[in-house]
């Protein structure tokens, strides 16, 4: 589990993060979402120990990840927007760095590599950008960590690739496990995550978990001119608008992700409200 | 898997189980994926598969055996052709009167199309 | 399990330093066995030259200074070497894939001081002393005293630079480089203006001086220059490992610190 409390980050001319509170918890898989700039890497390094609070603390596991304790760090790993992977086999990299992950598991290195149609003959740095981020997530998935940091994870996934990742990301978590995923392809994973953590102007905007935004919000279209009462916000599409609403008695309908973020970002309060 | 935009994700997940209940690709009594598996092959978080399998128990269509897995209930197929049923009375079939309403199409052009189409 | 130093651990990270670094490994030792042996070839007993920029008639010629450049070149290959420990890590996607490997950051710190520090200078050192067991080359115990000295004095730099090296590399990573090699050209010029006094350059004269007038014995010099080593040594070594502790990433090239 994961505890921020209180935090403060920020660069000598800008500041990013100011009394930051947040948790992540077992078993959820956890989408990051924010505007570019927003700091969403920069929180994700902090949760790694690669960047410092300036005030406040980072927990992971009860270690401060000030630290860099080896412990807490056999149990996290993170998986970049940009790598490089080094000049070897991949079996060679698989030898130097499995025992550094105490639950690693070859077994399921092997399936989600499959997943992706690949396997462990390959030179790393001979591969095509895809290919080696496919690889490293296999590795990233088959290290077992109890928590797994991913940034624009499907970022140049060709696009069958993107369907193999949500099906060997999804075969592949635990109630144990925390898995935190930064993008702004939220279409990619749209069905996979079950928590959806907005970051903006400093603070979290937004936290909230699908089952818990389903139930209290409905996504739908309206035709131009047609704009239900209530309506917390629309925006313009093929058949007219789209439009999100607290939902009354009705069914549920599907999650829009990109929706929800456009609307958060544009009428935080309301939404705050309709959460109380 | 893709989703539509109108139905929830977990209820378009039972619709797609229901599927294969019915064309037998699941049979009666026999085991069907874990809530893992499926999620897995539909390519969705988990917890929606878990909604799904729970409206699924709740009518009857499947039953859990403790560590060993979900079934497909004894005369699943009949209570999923019912639960169809039922469902397209209440959504379907009302907005079809509404819309043949609005459009003032008497429900005995219905009738006479309908029986002319069975005739061909 | 200890947090801050684990055997095996260690050597797990040692093993990952070693086999993914082979290639500059190879070529940085290929350089300095090369350089050094043709300095030996140069400095073999056919050639009736003495060791360090000195024939034996005592007086110094062009050969002896192109044989002395190329164990300059070859210390400086060490030198270089040094300020690798954590050069490369000034580029975010090795600081990554190197700060979230599971060991502490002295075990890693370690291995790549070992690595790109010790390996080198046990090269330079395996040949120098390891020629001498063959006739071929000039011994330690023909060269005069006066000699010898300068060659422990050569022998002292090689490390104490090395460490220097390595502690400004640290602390200022691109920049390391160049501020370490000043430090360290200006003290080789001071130094073999004492081996080679009858050099004039002017502006070095003071320590030559200094030692023209034997304010120094060898022996004390030797006693003198361990002492030193071991200090100024250690103090950047140390000094490298807690600037390499607060060490973060650099994020949209703005630097923290």
């Amino acid at each position: 589990m994961i505890l921020i409390n209180s935090l403060d980050f920020g660069y000598s001319k800008h500041k990013v993060f100011e009394n930051l509170n947040l948790t992540f918890d077992e078993g959820k898989i956890y989408g990051l979402l924010g505007l570019n700039g927003a700091g969403k890497s920069t929180l994700l390094y902090l949760m790694g120990g690669l960047l410092f609070a300036d005030n406040g603390k980072v927990e992971f596991n009860g270690f401060d990840m000030r630290e860099r304790n080896p412990r807490a760090l056999a149990d996290l790993f993170f998986v970049p927007e940009e790598f490089e992977l080094p000049d070897v086999k991949f079996e060679t990299y698989i030898k130097l760095h499995a025992p550094f992950y105490p639950n690693f598991s070859r077994e399921t290195l092997d399936r989600c590599l499959s997943g992706f149609g690949m396997d462990t003959s390959c030179r790393l740095n001979r591969l095509s950008m895809g290919q080696k981020k496919k690889a490293f997530m296999c590795f990233a998935l088959a290290a077992n960590t109890g928590l797994l940091i991913m940034d624009e994870p499907t970022n140049g996934l060709d696009i069958p690739s993107k369907s193999q990742f949500r099906q060997v990301v999804s075969s592949c978590m635990t109630d144990e496990r925390t898995i935190i995923i930064s993008t702004h392809q939220v279409r990619d994973v749209e069905n996979l995550i079950d928590h959806i953590t907005i970051i903006n102007d400093k603070q979290i905007v937004f936290n909230r978990s699908v089952a818990d935004i389903t139930d209290r919000l409905v996504f739908t279209d309206a035709r131009f001119g047609q704009r239900p009462e209530g309506a917390i916000y629309a925006q313009p599409s093929s058949v007219g608008e789209q439009v999100v609403m607290p939902r009354g008695g009705e069914q549920e309908t599907p999650l829009n992700i990109e929706l929800l973020f456009n609307a958060v970002l544009a009428e935080r309060e309301k939404v705050a409200t309709i959460f109380a | 898997m893709d989703f539509k935009e109108s139905k929830p994700i977990y209820l378009q997940i039972v619709d797609r189980i229901c599927n294969e209940i019915v064309t037998g690709k699941y049979p009666e009594n026999e085991r069907i994926p874990s809530v893992r598996e499926y999620a897995a092959i539909v390519e969705v978080n988990a917890n929606t598969v878990v909604r799904s399998y729970d409206f699924l128990q709740s009518g009857d269509v499947i039953f859990n055996r403790r560590g060993i897995g979900y079934f497909v209930s004894e005369g699943a197929i009949e209570k999923i052709t019912a639960m169809r049923r039922e469902s397209f009375m209440n959504e379907q079939l009302a907005e079809f009167f509404d819309e043949i309403d609005m459009l003032r199409i008497p429900i005995e052009t219905i009738v006479e199309l309908y029986k002319k189409r069975n005739k061909q | 399990m200890n947090d801050f130093f684990n055997l095996k651990r260690f050597l797990l990270v040692l093993r990952r330093e070693l086999c993914l670094s082979t290639k500059p490994l190879i070529i940085g030792t290929a350089l300095i066995v090369g350089l050094l042996v043709l300095n030996f070839a140069g400095l073999c007993k056919v050639f009736d030259v003495n060791y360090i920029g000195v024939n034996k008639r005592g007086t110094i010629d062009g050969l002896m200074v192109f044989l002395g450049l190329l164990t300059f070149v070859a210390t400086i290959a060490v030198w270089v070497s040094s300020a690798q420990i954590s050069h490369n890590l000034a580029r975010k996607t090795n600081f990554l894939a190197f700060s979230t490997l599971p060991a502490s950051t002295f075990e890693r710190y370690l291995a790549r001081v070992v690595v790109f520090g010790i390996l080198p200078l046990v090269v330079w050192f395996a040949l120098y002393f390891g020629v001498h067991l063959s006739d071929a080359v000039v011994d330690y115990t023909e060269m005069n005293d006066r000699y010898q000295g300068g060659f422990i004095a050569l022998c002292a730099c090689v490390i104490l630079f090395s460490t220097v090296f390595a502690f400004w590399g640290a602390a200022f990573r691109r920049h390391g480089f160049i501020i370490g090699f000043c430090v360290a050209a200006f003290s080789i010029f001071a130094l073999f203006r004492w081996i080679l006094p009858n050099v004039s350059l002017m502006f070095l004269d003071p320590i030559g001086r200094f030692v023209q007038h034997d304010y120094f014995s060898y022996g004390r010099l030797r006693l003198v220059l361990a002492v030193a080593l071991l200090i100024i040594g250690a103090i950047n070594i140390g000094a490298g490992y807690f600037f390499y502790r607060r060490k973060q990433m650099i994020v949209k090239s703005v630097k923290r610190q």
